[in-house]
């Protein structure tokens, strides 16, 4: 069964994004393809996020959340959603899309694009995050990835990255580890719970973090000032994490699975 | 050979009592929060849907043993008379409720006629659980008025006596773990999101502050949890029944974290021991909980 393609979902994505996502003759297309709009297109803008997804609203908000867009749709009973998130910029769309859930099953199919398990598909590009879930009923893997596909060749804007990233040596990375945060939720979520904040991780704060194989989950943070990051180090070194830190910056190594190995990788950070 | 105060006050010493516990304390052992688990090892026939006679079973067994009377209607009569106004909350969005749990609750507290019932439910449900919701309650008998989304952080404020709530244990973004202590922040008057931060450590405050004046009925939806490290269910099938919001959600937490995990790096204990240790709502430590399993 084809469920539906991309180009029909954007149909109705693309209202309410003064056309920032390419409007095609996908309207028309709906019917002849006997796909149904079940609920949606529903637009929730800054903290209206809350409205859609509760407390997970905090993450994208963390990264300078716009406002995104819903749809449900509907065909032989299968229910599939589909919601675009607007971001700051093409940095929070990539962080925001590197914290979202990951799983030891998922796969990565190419460029952002990752199939999970429960049959879900998400992916990123320029200020955009792309979600598409099956809700209930049957949808091949194939249709979900068809249908990202052709939402992200109409999403505008190229991958950027952020240059934090580039602190990360590459020598020894897990590809796709990478990890970018900015703010608190998104630190404390996906990179590190201290109880009451004692690394004194603010709204501006940002950080990166990727995983190697032999030395463990390597973490470097950028703060406003460089007192905050020394405070930071300071406290890190009294609990007994291998750290260092540089004007702005702090990085130190998580679950270390070699003391040695971990120091040595700290030594080739540039903290710059 | 230590008593407990129930038994103290059960043999006639209330007055005695009322006057000197402050300085007898130390020779009472201290009495216990109880939960209740009721499991049903078969709750899902061969197509893994709900077999509903069993969720009415194991309500029964939970409601009982909690209170430690063994007919159903008056059990339930603990916490719902004629003379109550009572609030059932379902457990909201992100993993609702088996639609026969909160049927079957519904129901069982409609048949003791309350001076009012009312399910207080999140206006962001879907249509479908609307829906489903709406055709349960009428094939129960139960008026479709019972339901009320304009009651979710009001509770509070308006004239209950009980609350009885209902929820599911889900990883969260900012709790690590959403449960019962959670749940509170959530239809707190000021609502969750300023509760956020920290883990959401001072979501307890709320318990007492806010909710202290009504009777408390927790029932822990634990026929599925959400989610496992491949981000499916885990089928617990079990209910949870206690008084202590804290107590339970602490023995919840555990049952949860044997098949499923924490959303990212939250501590997810954190804002249950607070709840326990900075605001006085309940019992965080297991080893002072009394926990009584039954499999059906």
């Amino acid at each position: 069964m084809r469920l539906m393609t991309s180009r029909v979902a954007l149909a109705f994505l693309v209202v309410g994004f003064g056309g920032c996502i390419q409007r095609s003759s996908v309207l028309d297309d709906a019917e002849s393809l006997g796909l149904k709009l079940s609920e949606g297109p529903l637009i929730f803008r800054g903290e209206a996020i809350y409205d859609f997804m509760d407390g997970a609203g905090e993450l994208p908000l963390s990264y300078g959340f716009c406002k995104l867009i819903s749809a449900t749709y509907e065909k032989n009973g299968t229910m599939l959603s589909v919601v675009v998130f607007e971001m700051k910029n093409a940095r929070s769309a990539f962080g925001y899309y590197s914290v979202l859930d990951r799983f030891p099953s998922e796969v990565f199919v190419e460029n952002s694009l990752r199939l999970l398990p429960r049959r879900e598909v998400i992916s990123w590009k320029g200020r955009w995050v792309f979600v598409a879930r099956v809700e209930s009923g049957r949808a091949q893997s194939s249709e979900l990835l068809e249908l990202a596909r052709t939402a992200i060749s109409a999403l505008s804007g190229a991958y950027e990255e952020p240059p934090l990233l580039r602190c990360l040596p590459e020598k020894g990375k897990i590809p796709r580890t990478e990890l970018y945060t900015r703010g608190r939720f998104a630190f404390e979520r996906a990179i590190l719970f201290l109880p009451d904040n004692p690394l004194g991780v603010r709204k501006e704060t940002e950080a990166v973090s990727a995983e190697y194989a032999d030395a463990g989950k390597l973490v470097v943070v950028h703060y406003r000032k460089s007192s905050k990051a020394r405070r930071a180090f300071k406290i890190l070194q009294n609990r007994g994490f291998l750290a260092k830190w540089k004007g702005q910056f702090l990085a130190f190594v998580l679950e270390p699975r070699d003391v040695g190995r971990a120091d040595l990788l700290l030594g080739k950070v540039e903290l710059e | 050979m230590k008593i407990t105060r129930r038994e103290f006050l059960k043999q006639g010493g209330a007055l005695a009592g009322s006057i000197l516990l402050g300085e007898l304390a130390p020779l009472f052992a201290e009495e216990k929060p109880l939960v209740v688990v009721v499991r049903a090892q078969n709750l899902l026939d061969d197509t893994g849907a709900v077999r509903g006679e069993l969720i009415t079973r194991m309500l029964t067994r939970g409601i009982c043993e909690l209170t430690g009377i063994s007919e159903s209607s008056k059990a339930w009569g603990r916490f719902v008379s004629e003379k109550d106004s009572v609030v059932i909350n379902e457990a909201g969005t992100w993993l609702p409720n088996t639609p026969e749990v909160l049927l079957e609750t519904v129901s069982s507290c409609w048949s003791l006629k309350p001076r009012q019932l009312k399910l207080a439910y999140y206006p962001h449900q879907t249509k479908l659980w609307k829906k489903s919701i709406r055709e349960g309650l009428k094939a129960r008998g139960v008026p479709q008025s019972v339901m009320d989304s304009r009651l979710i952080k009001r509770i509070p404020v308006k004239p209950f006596t009980t609350l009885i709530m209902l929820p599911t244990l889900k990883s969260h973004d900012v709790a690590g773990v959403s449960g019962v202590v959670k749940h509170f922040a959530t239809i707190s008057l000021e609502g969750p999101a300023v509760h956020h931060p920290n883990g959401m450590k001072t979501a307890g405050s709320v318990i007492r502050k806010q909710f202290g004046h009504l009777k408390k009925l927790i029932i822990v939806d634990a026929v599925r949890f959400y989610q496992t490290t491949e981000g499916g269910f885990y089928y617990e099938k079990a209910l949870l029944f206690g008084t202590d919001p804290v107590a339970v959600d602490t023995i919840a937490l555990e049952l949860f974290l044997k098949h499923c995990v924490p959303k990212g790096r939250i501590l997810p204990r954190l804002h249950i021991e607070s709840a326990d240790r900075d605001y006085g709502a309940g019992e965080s430590d297991k080893s002072k909980i009394e926990i009584r399993q039954i499999n059906l």
